[in-house]
């Protein structure tokens, strides 16, 4: 069967890149003895796949990973298994079981939103509104030929408000179109005509969302599931 | 989770950041309050190495096991956060709790090469710890260090408190216990270290005075305390499979340069090869239980969700229940888990071939021959019982199996090497390159790829060439440009350790006290990650030896006479320096000793009263 896990990365294991998440979970799965689906051939490995790598340095609460089990579980028993093994900072919020047609988590991704909270105030709520005001919103970005290019953003800022002392963002995600949220803040610093520092903006992923213009979390498959 | 000592900006400004987080799966949180003893556990090197050395996972679990103590670790920070922490004067701090090392009370160092010395010092003086002994005061953590390279612990007497001789798991407890009842009791350093020195294996390098003879060697090495022992007994685990031994090691984040679990099989090694400190220091030759063994590589695996399981000792072939233990774990884990079994140090012979080809992929992987030496002479000279029929042989039988990759160790300079010798390693290169080409043609299915390395010897305390004079830099330099002529790079890649380092690494493994000065000088002059070959600086040495006014050539390159008192005489290892002269003069003519399961050689760690010596 299969199963996708909703799980949070935060504390010290926003410092943890991507490869070694994905290292990480392969040994925390065989701690918790799940009936992990292998591939074949001579060096074997787990089936499971993370739906969008998050940057080093942002945490999150809505992260995705789909596995293949051999075996039918109890989703509550799955969370619980895997959470005995996790080290602080890693935590399996939820799993549901999906349909062996739901497309991964990782081709469904379309959108993540973000809450960012800026440790120095250097962007007002104004600042903020007059730039989402534009058009089009223009960064240098280098291509795979490794030639920097012009790049508009703009249609992949969904929504960018301030809410309170926050930021709260949703943007484009996935391997068709990506922005980060890096590149909001350095565009925005330099709409306004400060000096970017990236350390100043403590960035939080909310959740990630399908392809639809709905935005429904990606925990809710499409498939129905019988 | 504890608050993490660096800030988010300087985390993620430094490669790596994973290194210094803590916080890993079976990382091991205490309460502190409920602490009496707390001990930074300091391997002085970088994570990704001081994370897959054995002897940290087993002195963690070992000490982690007393209520009383909470033993975290520390490591040598990388260069780039190195650099951060004396510019913005951050102290360097324990992964566990990201406290302060400077607020521990014990700073305990495992000493594994030479080359690490200098980080040794950097992680004092990160620390904010006097870098002297003689500095240190009451608030400052006592500081001490074990492992191989501490059998010669003079060249650290001044930055050592305390040296524990052996494999910790025999007293460390009782050092521990000691310090809790001075502590309780507001006992000082100085009773504490004075008490300590009662210990056995315990030496305190400040109860001893050197006096030297004006030819620059010793002339007498005396205890100044009653306490201080006059000869310190090296400790030793004689019931191996009844010691403690961790079944939840921890597991890094990132990938570090031995990413599996390790089940050590047996200490120590019969074979006694006379260049290897370790075939000496660790005897006699202490099997693990088979059963035990099984049991524990099935917990490691479920402990740690590791993919990789690596049996290892000295000469794993040596352990007679070897194919059963393999084969119960490719039984259990290996097919239940995907885990991988891993076998290194194996002699190549047709029964270890047999087994490699049910572990691994062929293809992908390659063999390793350590003949050490290029001629049969030489090879007979060190006593590595090997020949080169045994090796030409399990090289066609590998190339027979689909192998097509080979590595082959050898070392150079070498006590009565001659350039002839040298050639002799080209030579058995090129025989093993023929050894392909005599296969069908139908059976070669790729090219074949000979690495050939060779290092440069060092002579090493307590081995039977520990009199020797070591190569000088020019003769090492000679001995390689000839090698690198003569071997046909056609299918042999030709890989050559630095000389210069080795030339360090010999002046500092049979050095003395004096020699702390250079160490401290050599660090104050930039010397750091000796050991790594792109930070090793050897100007730098050279002008620490300068200023010391301290001839790098007494140490390395001078042949001791049989009579003179060695730096690390007062340091009993069990075996005796008779059998070390006895080798030595048999190596001198060219005459081989029979390795211990063949016969008694009475080396003298009998005396330990376990071990090989009594299982016949």
């Amino acid at each position: 069967m299969k199963v996708r896990l909703k799980f949070s990365k935060t504390g010290a294991l926003k410092f943890i890149g991507h490869l070694d998440l994905m290292r990480t979970f392969q040994k925390i799965f065989r701690q918790a003895e799940l009936p992990l689906a292998y591939s074949e051939g001579f060096n074997p490995h787990q089936i499971f796949s993370i739906a969008a790598p998050l940057s080093v340095g942002v945490t999150s609460d809505g992260e995705y990973l789909d596995m293949k089990l051999v075996q039918n579980m109890d989703t509550q028993i799955i969370v619980d298994h895997i959470n005995s093994c996790c080290p602080n900072g890693l935590k399996i919020e939820a799993a549901v079981i999906i349909d062996d047609r739901e497309p991964s988590a990782m081709a469904s991704v379309s959108a993540a939103k973000y809450s960012v909270i800026q440790e120095e105030c250097v962007l007002t709520k104004e600042n903020i509104a007059e730039f989402a005001l534009q058009d089009n919103i223009i960064i240098k970005k280098k291509n795979k030929k490794g030639v920097i290019k012009d790049f508009n953003i703009k249609p992949g800022i969904y929504s960018l408000v301030v809410e309170e002392n926050k930021i709260i963002m949703t943007l484009a995600t996935g391997s068709t179109f990506n922005v980060k949220p890096d590149a909001i803040f350095s565009a925005l610093c330099d709409f306004i005509g400060v000096s970017y520092n990236p350390f100043n903006y403590k960035v939080h992923r909310e959740d990630l969302y399908h392809s639809d213009a709905d935005f429904i979390p990606l925990l809710v498959p499409i498939e129905p599931v019988f | 989770m504890n608050e993490l000592k660096l800030s988010d900006e300087i985390l993620l400004s430094v490669d790596k950041p994973a290194r210094y987080i803590g916080n890993e799966i079976n990382c091991i949180y205490k309460d502190i309050e409920k602490i009496d003893i707390r001990f930074a556990f300091c391997f002085p090197d970088v994570y990704e190495i001081a994370m897959s050395h054995l002897g940290l996972a087993i002195l963690y679990d070992f000490l982690n096991k007393r209520e009383d103590t909470y033993c975290e670790r520390v490591f040598s920070p990388w260069i780039d956060l190195d650099n951060i922490m004396r510019e913005k004067n951050i102290p360097l701090f324990a992964l566990e709790s990201q406290d302060d090392i400077k607020n521990f009370d014990f700073l305990g160092f495992t000493v594994q090469y030479e080359m690490s010395y200098t980080n040794i010092l950097s992680v004092l003086e990160l620390s904010h710890i006097p870098i002297f002994s003689k500095d240190r005061s009451e608030d400052d953590p006592i500081v001490c260090a074990g492992g191989p390279c501490t059998y010669n612990p003079e060249p650290l007497a001044d930055f050592i408190d305390f040296f524990y001789i052996g494999e910790g798991e025999v007293r460390f407890n009782d050092v521990l216990d000691l310090y809790g009842t001075f502590k309780a009791e507001g006992k000082s350093r100085a009773d504490y270290l004075e008490a300590v020195a009662k210990i056995d294996g315990i030496y305190v390098p400040k109860l001893y005075d050197v006096t030297y003879n004006e030819d620059k060697t010793i002339h007498s090495f005396l205890p100044n305390h009653p306490n201080a022992k006059e000869k310190i007994k090296k400790n030793l685990v004689l019931d191996l499979t009844a010691s403690s031994y961790p079944t939840k090691p921890l597991v890094p984040y990132m990938q570090v340069v031995h990413d599996r679990v390790v089940l050590e099989l047996f200490r120590g090694c019969m074979r006694g090869c006379r260049f290897c400190q370790a075939g000496i220091v660790y005897r006699p030759v202490r099997e693990k239980n088979v059963d035990m063994l099984k049991e524990q590589a099935v917990n490691l695996i479920k402990g740690t969700g590791h993919e990789e399981i690596s049996l290892v000792s000295l000469s794993s072939s040596d352990y007679k229940p070897l194919h059963e233990l393999s084969e119960h774990i490719i039984d259990t884990v290996g097919h239940e888990q995907h885990v991988n079994l891993s076998l290194p140090s194996l002699r190549i012979d047709a029964f270890s071939l047999d087994l490699m080809k049910k572990v691994q992929d062929v293809r992908k992987s390659s063999l390793t021959f350590a003949p050490e030496a290029g001629s049969q002479r030489l090879r007979d000279v060190i006593n590595k019982g090997i020949t080169e029929e045994d090796i030409l042989k399990g090289s066609k039988e590998a190339f027979e199996s689909g192998w097509s990759r080979v590595k082959l160790y050898f070392m150079l300079g070498l006590p009565t090497e001659e350039l002839e010798d040298v050639e002799g390693i080209a030579h058995l290169s090129h025989k093993i390159v023929e050894k392909y080409y005599e296969l069908p043609k139908e059976l070669r299915r790729s090219r074949v790829e000979i690495v050939t390395s060779t290092s440069f010897f060092v002579p090493k305390p307590f081995t039977p060439f520990q009199w020797v004079a070591q190569d000088t830099l020019e003769q090492f330099k000679e001995k390689q440009t000839l090698l690198n002529r003569t071997i046909n790079k056609k299918n042999i890649k030709f890989n050559s350790h630095d000389a210069k380092t080795s030339v360090i690494e010999g002046v500092i493994a049979r050095g003395d006290r004096r020699l702390g000065q250079v160490i401290y000088e050599a660090y104050k002059l930039g010397a750091k990650y000796d050991a790594w070959s792109e930070h090793f600086k050897y100007t730098v040495w050279e002008q620490a030896f300068d200023q010391c006014g301290i001839d790098a050539s007494f140490y390395a390159s001078r042949e001791r006479s049989l009579d003179e008192m060695l730096p690390w005489d007062f340091i009993d290892i069990g075996v005796s320096k008779d059998f070390l002269l006895d080798e030595y003069e048999k190596a001198l003519q060219g005459k081989t000793t029979p390795n211990c399961s063949l016969s008694c050689s009475t080396c003298g760690a009998q005396i330990f009263g376990g071990g090989i010596c009594y299982e016949g």
